[in-house]
This record gives C-alpha cells, structure tokens and sequence, in this order.
C-alpha cells in the first residue's frame, strides 16, 4: 500500500526537520494562490532530507508522496534507491529482498498507468530488475522475463508505439538471452503488427527478435543449423540465413497487402532484401550467394509487379483510384535498381522515378536525384 | 486525398512581439510559488532556460536577451518590484553546480548566495548549463572548473564506448551527443584520426588516461544504426527515431566522423531519405513512420538534413507553414501542433525549424534588425558557434 499525504502529518513524523523552501528569501507575491500547498510542503521536507541524506523508511515514505505528486523528478528517483538499498541491500552486487523489488514495481506500475512515457519510471524497473535478474538463475530469470513482459504487453494496449516500453522488452529479452524469449518475441511482434499493421514499433522488434535471437537460436542448437548459416557478426550484425530471409520477405508482402500505403511492411521488405544482396557481394563470397541473392530479389520483384497491377485494376477505396502507391513504387524502384547492367529494368526504374516526382510532390527533388543517378548508369551502358 | 502539385507561398503572419512577450514572462512564471507547472518542471529548469534563451536569441540581439531575461545581470522583474531583484541566470546556473561530481544539476534549492543545493548531476542539464554560457559569453568565468567538468563527462563513459546520463547508468545516443557537445564546448573534445588504420578495425584501443575514448564512442553510435532504415535509435536494436537520429548524426559531426555513414549500408542517403519519408501530408514531420506531425521534429529532422546537405529533399515551403500555423496568435509561443498550446520548448524548435528553412529572416523589417540564425549541430545562435570557436563536420548541401 502507498503512502498518501493525507497519511503523514509532515511535521509530527519529522519534528527533528527544518523544511528547506525552493526560493528562500523571497516572499510570495501578494495575493497568490497556491495550487498545491501539499506539494510545497512536501518537497521542502524532501530537500531538507536530501541535504543531510537521511536514508529511513520515514525518508522513503515521504519520497513516495512526492513520486506521487511528480514522478519525473530524477532527483527524488536516484534518493529513493539509495534509501532501498540502504534498508534493503541490493547495491553493487548484493542482494535485494524480492518481496521489496516487487512492492517497488508495483509502485512504478501504480505511477506508470498516467506516465506511460516517463524515463525515470522505466529506468526505475530496470534498476530493479537488473538486482532481481543477477540474483536469480536461468529458470527464476526466465519466469521473471515473462512477468515483466506481461507488464510491458499491459501498457503496450494503451500505447502500442510506446518508445520505452517497446526498449524495455528489448532489454529483457536480451538480458535474459533465452532461445524462447526470442521466439516468443517474434510471436509477440506478429500480434501487434496484426493489431495494427502501421505499428513500426512492431516491425521494428520483429527485425531485432529475428536477426538477434539468431545468435541465440544457433548457440542453443545441438546440430548446426542447416543451409546457409549467415552469423555474420562484422559490426556486430546479424544477418539472416537465406531461408529465414525469404520467409521474411514473404511476410512483409503479405503486410504489405493488408495495406499497400503502409510504409513500414515495405521498408522491412527492402531491408531484408538489401541485406541478403550486400553480404553475397562480400568478397571472397561464393558465387551460390549471389544466385540465391538474385533469384530471391527477381521474385521479389515480379510479386510487387503483380501488386502494382492489381491495385491498378482494383483500388482498394474510391478515393485512392487514381492515386499511385508510392510505398510500393519506391520499393519496385530500390529493387530494380541493383540490376546496374540490365538496361530495361534500370529504364523501367527510371519511368517510376519519374512517376514518383509527379506523385510523391513533396520530396520532388528527391526524386528528381533518383532518376538522374538511374539515367547516369543508363548511360555508362550505352 | 488530393494532392498539390504547386510549390506552396510562405506568408506570415509571424507574431514575432508575441514570441518575445511569452518567452520574457515564461521565466517569472515558472518561478511564482504558486504555479504549479513550474512545480512539476523545476527539475529540469537548467533546460527550460537554455530552450527560452536560445529561443529569444533567434528573434533579438544579444544585449536585448541580456536585458530582458537577466541573462548577466540581475533585474528587477515588471511588476514584481515590492520583491527583491532576481539574481542573474549566469548566477544561478553557476548555483546548480555540484562539487562533488563536476556536473550540473536540473535546478537548485536553497538561496543561491548562501550555500545553495543543486539537484544531483546529469549530462542532459550539464550540456544546457554550458550552452547558457556560451550564449552569455560566459565559458571562461573563473567560476567554471573546466577540469572538473570535463572528468565528470568522461566519467560517464562505459565499455563498450556509450554514455550513461548520470552515475546511475541509464544509457542513451542523447548522452553521447551530450557528451561530445559539452567536451566540445569546453574545448576539450579529442578529435579522431580514422586515417591510422588500427582504428579501422575492431580491436579495442586502448583508453588514453583523462579523455574520453573517440573511436569506441562513435563505434557505439554506428552501431546504433538500424541497417534496414538507415536510422538511430537510443541504443542497439531500438527503432529509429528522429530525436535519436540527430544525437547521433550531431554526435558524428562534431566529432568528425561524419564520412563514416558511407562506409555502411545504404550510405547517409537511405537515412536522408528516411529523413525526409517523415513529413505529412499537413507539411509537418513526424518522428518515426505512421505519427503524428509534430513541431519539435522541425528541428530534430531539419537539422538532421541540414548536416547531410539534404534539406531540400523536403517541401520546406510547406513546413514553414505547418510551424506558422501552430503559433498561438493570443499569447505568443509555439506549439506542438495546430490549435494547442504552446510550451517553451516547441516555441524554440519551431522557430529553429524556420530559421534552417531560412523563412525567419523575410519576416524581418530589413531596416531594423536580421534575425540571427540558429547552428544545426550545436543548437546555438551561429555567432555563438563561432565566437566559441565550434567546429564540425557537414556534408555539402546538393543542388539538386
């Protein structure tokens, strides 16, 4: 249970305490009206124990009144963890009481309802999940994961795209670093991109479970992994093996077909394409790599023809019937545009780039660039 | 869906006394004891200034922000006189210095010529204390211990080259910006040499004693970077985001290494390209795909571009009327979109988004003043930079 101001009487539980004001010396102006006598009175106690940094539970009451009142105070953050780990251990390598960790995120939880994207109160579960994460082994770490994951799922209901909480899972996850936390986490970011295809959070997440929890997934594998194992960590950079990146591109056209005007489904596409293209290029690279590299994008291509067409035949909303998709042009045109020697499919680029200045007005410029850089390599062909 | 296939005429009106008369008055406003605002702000106060100060920089000169704000003097606020004069603001962040750690604090409690109590020390307040000095001409008061600040920077350099906000540890690419802007601003930021091949590759280099360690410190930002967008985000993995992507593109530009964009995957292109992927159909920019257009993204993505010489790779015409159109026309100030309220921080970015375009200076009566323009690395009034002698790396704007 929390503290309320109403609970403690600030001057009988700290009679021994000569409040500290903000501005001292300067006296109100006349006639003002204080909105939060409360608040005043509180945080001058605070600071009078701040100076002399009492570590108590009084103390610790009384920064949860304050939290209350404003949680984004880091100051009053950073104090209230001294004064945890002063009663209740925890400090650098030591032990917390778990019961204590619990009661303390519960007590962000009851804040973070109204304060979805406060740093201090994400940081704070983190601060304590870390002791909790240290002390457990792997099955307690993987139980605590996935409690907090349910929390982190919790706010995510209210503010799919919530920054913080959409990091926070990263860092559970990979702090743990258990090949079902990976998995499930690919499966957590397919639900949401259901929910919402337009969540880039979501998309985001599903590139981080896929190529990070690789790493995971191949340690844990008693027989290596079949195909073309890619764990390429140049820069610490994952890349997929051949036959995940073609699930993957598959299923970012099929996102893209839920909604064809939706960025990120294309993005991820290109991404997971691209990818594959660069590392066959790598020197000392076998030439089976630039093959599969290749045979993967034409596909690629030819499904988004397809599209393209389809949505001209049938738009899928009266309003959009003479509106080009530009998610899906700009993607067709980044594909074509890796066939540096093929002269038609870099003059059909160059058409689309075109079509893309006319339609995509804003970044006109853009695309004007784009079309000169096609019409460069068109010419160094002839 | 209709779209507007002529370039977009910018006319005002720009409420440009408005401005001023809010970011004047927000001071005295935040410090009544009976705002409430100012309450739950008062931690981050040391931002809050640098924010209005930078801010009025752009529309006045700087005797007049002088003046009006008691930037090195104290004054006696209009209408307050019964109260004692309020001490210079130089005063008071020098007040929010702490000892202990040599950095600076959110705000302080206590009277600040008796022994004041700054909050605990943090990266984020320790660079706006910095950027106060500089724009009050004020980095070499006997006041300020370089050297002190300097280790308390380097100080919050972990391993594997990232920064951590203040000695609890949170880590963010904010941070680092941070800490190359302050290092930079103290004239103490050692510069990479990436010509010496050992620095190249992925073997760790050894850390020199008292400096912060250049080569892993931007190897953490790249490595920030999401390979399919192109973007940063604040840590590896995170989605990218327009705030993040101008810490880390500020952090590569002030330490030189801006080049090194090009050594990766889609080059710094695909990431201009993103870049200009966020503006809307209202002319706004988003931070991150499928949000909202927001005011304060005028400035992180703007100067984004601008250090990638890629800002007419948007419809800046139409952007500059997006900001006009979230001016408040009662009370001065900016907000985050159209029809809200303002704040001092969107009152500053929006104004910076418009002095990138370069669409502050035609509003000025070319008889009396110009308008001063804002740096897109350092987030100063570019005679700032120069006085302070800032440098950094951009790439050439293209005509095309």
């Amino acid at each position: 249970s929390h503290i309320t101001l109403t609970m403690i009487d600030l001057p009988t539980v700290f009679p021994d305490i000569t409040p500290i004001p903000q501005n001292e010396g300067k006296e109100p102006p006349v006639c003002s009206i204080s909105y939060a006598p409360e608040f005043v009175q509180a945080h001058d106690y605070l600071r009078a124990l701040l100076r002399s940094d009492e570590r108590s539970q009084r103390a610790l009451d009384l920064t949860t009144a304050c939290l209350e009142m404003n949680p984004a105070n880091y100051t009053v953050w950073h104090y209230r963890r001294r004064i945890l780990t002063t009663l209740h251990g925890g400090g650098v390598g030591g032990e917390m009481d778990e019961e204590v960790i619990d009661k303390d995120l519960e007590f962000a939880d009851t804040l973070g309802g109204t304060n979805p994207k406060n740093y201090q109160l994400w940081y704070h579960r983190r601060a304590l999940l870390e002791i909790r994460f240290r002390n457990a082994n792997q099955g307690g770490r993987v139980e605590a994961a996935q409690k907090e994951l349910g929390y982190v799922d919790k706010i995510l209901e209210d503010d799919s795209k919530n920054y913080h909480a959409w990091s926070h899972r990263q860092w559970i996850v990979r702090t743990v670093n258990n090949p079902q936390l990976w998995k499930s986490e690919v499966d957590y970011s397919h639900s949401k991109i259901l929910d919402d295809p337009r969540n880039n959070s979501a998309w985001n997440q599903r590139w981080f479970a896929t190529h990070e929890g690789q790493i995971a997934l191949s340690s844990a594998a008693s027989e290596g992994p079949t195909g073309n194992t890619c764990n390429d960590l140049k820069g610490g950079r994952v890349i997929l093996p051949l036959d995940v990146a073609a699930e993957e591109a598959h299923y970012a056209l099929c996102g893209a077909k839920l909604d064809p005007y939706n960025e990120s489904p294309w993005r991820y596409l290109i991404g997971v394409l691209m990818e594959q293209w660069r590392f066959a290029q790598r020197e000392g690279n076998e030439v089976e790599n630039v093959t599969n590299a290749t045979n993967l994008i034409t596909d690629n291509i030819a499904q988004i023809r397809e599209m393209k067409q389809s949505l001209e035949d049938q738009p899928p909303a009266p309003d959009l019937a003479s509106v080009p998709c530009v998610s899906l042009i700009s993607a067709l045109v980044d594909l074509l545009e890796i066939f540096v020697q093929n002269k038609g499919l870099l003059e059909e680029a160059s058409t689309l780039c075109r079509t893309l200045a006319e339609v995509d007005y804003v970044r006109r410029k853009y695309w004007r660039k784009r079309e000169q850089d096609v019409r460069s390599q068109i010419e160094t062909l002839n | 869906m209709t779209t507007c296939n002529t370039p977009t005429a910018v006319t005002g009106p720009f409420y440009d006394e408005l401005h001023v008369k809010y970011i004047v008055s927000l001071g005295h406003k935040l410090d009544s004891p009976s705002s409430y605002e100012g309450a739950v702000t008062e931690h981050l106060r040391m931002s809050g200034v640098y924010w209005s100060l930078a801010a009025l920089s752009l529309l006045r000169s700087t005797e007049e922000v002088d003046a009006f704000m008691g930037l090195t003097k104290s004054i006696v606020v209009e209408g307050d006189e019964k109260l004692p004069a309020r001490p210079a603001i130089v005063d008071w962040v020098f007040a929010c210095y702490d000892e202990k750690s040599g950095g600076f604090g959110g705000n302080c409690s206590g009277a600040i010529d008796e022994s004041p109590c700054p909050h605990d020390a943090h990266l984020l307040y320790t660079l706006s204390a910095l950027q106060i000095l500089a724009i009050a001409d004020c980095l070499d008061d006997e006041r300020l211990n370089k050297d002190a600040v300097e280790k308390f920077v380097t100080g919050l350099q972990n391993e594997d080259g990232s920064f951590s906000g203040d000695k609890w540890g949170e880590i963010d690419t904010r941070f680092t910006y941070c800490a190359f802007s302050c290092l930079a601003l103290l004239g103490r930021l050692p510069l990479p040499n990436w010509e010496e091949s050992s620095h190249n590759s992925t073997t760790v280099t050894e850390k020199r004693d008292g400096t912060i360690d250049i080569y892993k410190a931007v190897r953490y930002i790249l490595s920030c970077r999401n390979s399919f967008d192109g973007g940063f985000g604040s840590v590896p993995g995170a989605e990218s985001h327009a705030g993040q992507v101008f810490c880390c593109i500020g952090a590569l530009s002030i330490s030189h290494s801006l080049h090194l964009l090009n050594e990766n995957e889609g080059g710094a292109d695909l990431l201009s390209w993103w870049l200009a992927e966020r503006q809307c159909d209202s002319g706004g920019l988003n931070g991150r795909p499928e949000k909202q257009a927001d005011v304060c993204y005028s400035w992180w993505i703007l100067s984004a571009l601008s250090i990638l010489g890629k800002v007419n790779w948007i419809d800046t015409s139409k952007l500059a009327l997006f900001i006009l159109n979230c001016q408040d026309e009662d009370d001065g100030g900016i907000a985050d979109r159209p029809n809200d309220m303002p704040d001092v921080y969107h009152t500053f970015f929006g104004l910076s988004g418009l002095s990138l375009i370069g669409e502050l200076g035609k509003f000025c009566d070319p008889d009396r003043r110009k308008y001063r323009e804002i740096d897109p690395v350092f987030a100063l009034p570019s005679d700032v930079v120069q006085r302070v002698g800032l440098t950094a790396q951009v790439m050439s704007a293209s005509t095309v």
